[in-house]
């Protein structure tokens, strides 16, 4: 088991006046090399939830086990420096992050604050450009004079210079263009199949969860209310309305047609390719494709 | 039409960015009461062109004429005075310390008077249904609420021109949803022309005209069916393909064709409910015994 949160509670500024539950109850798993997507509205405590995952915030109450690390309320931060490099933390425009004046020295400035040596860290800066597609020429140049896109992928390639096993990505293709998006999303699924990085992705872009997830938790007001894979989560969207979630754009087509008396024997296709397929398969034969 | 904005071969190159213009010869006309959305890839140019309208951007090839006044150093707030902007990430546009606040920075700049400020800030946010929030810090507002601050704060000075730098782009989908509205609207009742620039397919069929820009170049300017038509290749001009592209190419890859190049929403229900459902009341295929 990759990821195993136990009854964790998180009270936002614990024991003032002021505290505020965010987390209430959440036990949840990820296996070894899994793919978890996590969605609900704005403000659902989806990103309190991840930020337990490198103990940024730490459990009030429960446990969290990652890997052979275990973090409870008790835990010092003195013993949290080698679970920061075990999990990789993607934040929101996570290019705001970038701060040296060449691209190899951001990317080689978390190896190097973990003991890499000059050499070694830039050689890795070099190869964890090439994976996130920038060439050679870029290693020298500043990180401010690119594209937005760019940018994130160069942030992104600073976070994989760490060798991370558990890679958590909070709404990493906001602002992107279509294009980079598909490019930035097919650059997960690579690191997670080809080297068996488990991923937690935190979404709005129900597409991508149906695209590349294997299992969906759904929160709403700090608790987690739903888990299963996206072809449970997403057959009931009047369910998924009523919590503030969008339905994949296939399904909703697929329920217009099904409000119009189209069947949909093996459950509401959740793609463009599912709904084609099933299409085709009550497509008439032999009538002609015309009306 | 009018004419509220001409650019005529507009050029601009970033300080140490080589032979790379960042605007290349732009030449284009906008409408009074138009919605223009401007559309590319990122880096193509978009963000670069809508600083140049609103005079943030120092170019010395070129003109932008906006409502009768050419931008020079002496007519930017001229021009300026006439244009709102919105940008893409709303926790960079917030000065003031409560919503209200932030609504009337705008009027404060103008130097309207007290009593007038109060009203139309009052009026203002009751127009994007922000009133309860008028005393809340903007920080503690979701992203959808924040832009709708943003709007409020433009509607407070009643520009003619309303200029969207992919201010929808952080927003989760409801939050997307509502701003799209509320800029509907706001172009009917407040007369306004509007300019987006986006990647966003929704917002890019709001508009009236599309202009494509690639590597600083206006490579087409027509209809949203017109650049729709394109299908799959439509990501290359950085819009998302419509899922009725996306449906129809995974279709003809079955053999299913298509009566006509785009269909919109409706028009695709409609197409395949006819086909599917007419056959099974046909008795070859019926399903019933």
């Amino acid at each position: 088991m990759s990821i195993a949160f136990k009854h964790v509670d998180y009270t936002y500024q614990a024991g003032t006046p002021l505290a505020t539950p965010a987390l209430t109850d959440i036990s949840l798993t990820v296996p070894d090399h899994g793919y978890l997507a996590i969605i609900g509205h704005t403000g659902s405590g989806k990103s309190t939830l991840i930020q337990q995952l490198n103990a940024l915030l730490k459990p009030t109450a429960g446990e969290i086990q990652i890997d052979q690390f275990t973090i409870t309320p008790q835990t010092t931060n003195a013993a949290l420096k080698p679970l920061r490099q075990h999990v990789g933390m993607v934040f929101q425009f996570p290019e705001s992050q970038l701060f040296e004046e060449t691209i190899q020295k951001d990317i080689a400035f978390g190896p190097r604050n973990f003991g890499a040596s000059v050499d070694q860290a830039n050689q890795l800066a070099t190869t964890m450009l090439d994976l996130v597609g920038l060439d050679a020429s870029y290693a020298q140049r500043s990180p401010f004079d690119l594209s937005g896109g760019q940018m994130r992928r160069v942030a992104i390639a600073g976070v994989l210079a760490m060798h991370p096993q558990i890679l958590v990505l909070d709404e990493p293709t906001a602002g992107l263009d279509p294009q980079g998006r598909q490019e930035m999303m097919a650059l997960f699924d690579r690191l997670h199949r080809e080297q068996g990085l488990t991923i937690v992705l935190v979404t709005h872009q129900m597409e991508d969860v149906v695209a590349y997830a294997e299992q969906v938790a759904v929160m709403q007001g700090g608790r987690l209310v739903k888990t299963g894979t996206p072809q449970e989560i997403f057959q009931d969207p009047a369910w998924l309305r009523a919590h503030q979630l969008d339905v994949p754009r296939a399904a909703k087509f697929a329920q217009k047609l099904a409000q119009r008396g189209v069947q949909w024997p093996a459950g509401l296709p959740l793609s463009a390719e599912a709904l084609a397929d099933s299409i085709a398969q009550q497509w008439p034969q032999g009538g002609g494709t015309h009306v | 039409m009018a004419n509220i904005i001409e650019v005529q071969q507009l050029s601009y190159q970033y300080p140490d960015s080589g032979d790379r213009h960042a605007l290349d010869r732009v030449s284009f006309d906008v409408h009074q009461g138009e919605w223009l959305a401007i559309v590319g890839h990122n880096g193509s140019g978009k963000s670069t062109l809508a600083r140049a309208i609103d005079g943030l951007l120092p170019f010395k090839e070129g003109t932008v004429t906006v409502g009768g006044i050419q931008l020079s150093p002496e007519t930017v707030w001229d021009v300026r005075a006439q244009i709102g902007m919105i940008f893409q990430n709303p926790d960079n546009q917030f000065v003031g310390a409560t919503v209200a606040d932030d609504v009337a920075f705008g009027l404060e700049n103008r130097q309207v008077p007290r009593a007038t400020m109060q009203k139309r800030v009052q009026a203002a946010l009751a127009k994007v249904g922000m009133t309860q929030f008028a005393h809340r810090e903007p920080a503690s507002l979701s992203g959808g609420q924040k832009q709708r601050v943003a709007l409020a704060g433009v509607v407070a000075i009643a520009p003619k021109i309303l200029i969207l730098d992919e201010a929808t782009s952080m927003l989760d989908p409801q939050g997307r949803q509502a701003v799209l509205e509320l800029v509907r609207e706001l172009r009917q009742t407040q007369q306004l022309t509007v300019i987006s620039i986006t990647h966003d397919i929704d917002e890019a069929a709001s508009a009236d005209r599309i202009l494509v820009l690639d590597d600083g170049r206006l490579i087409e300017e027509a209809t949203p069916a017109t650049i729709f038509a394109r299908g799959t290749a439509l990501i290359q001009t950085g819009l998302d393909v419509p899922f009725t592209v996306k449906l129809a190419a995974e279709l003809r890859a079955r053999g299913i064709a298509a009566p006509q190049d785009f269909q919109t929403t409706e028009e695709m229900e409609a197409w395949l409910c006819q086909s599917l459902l007419n056959t099974s009341t046909t008795p070859t295929k019926q399903g019933r015994p």
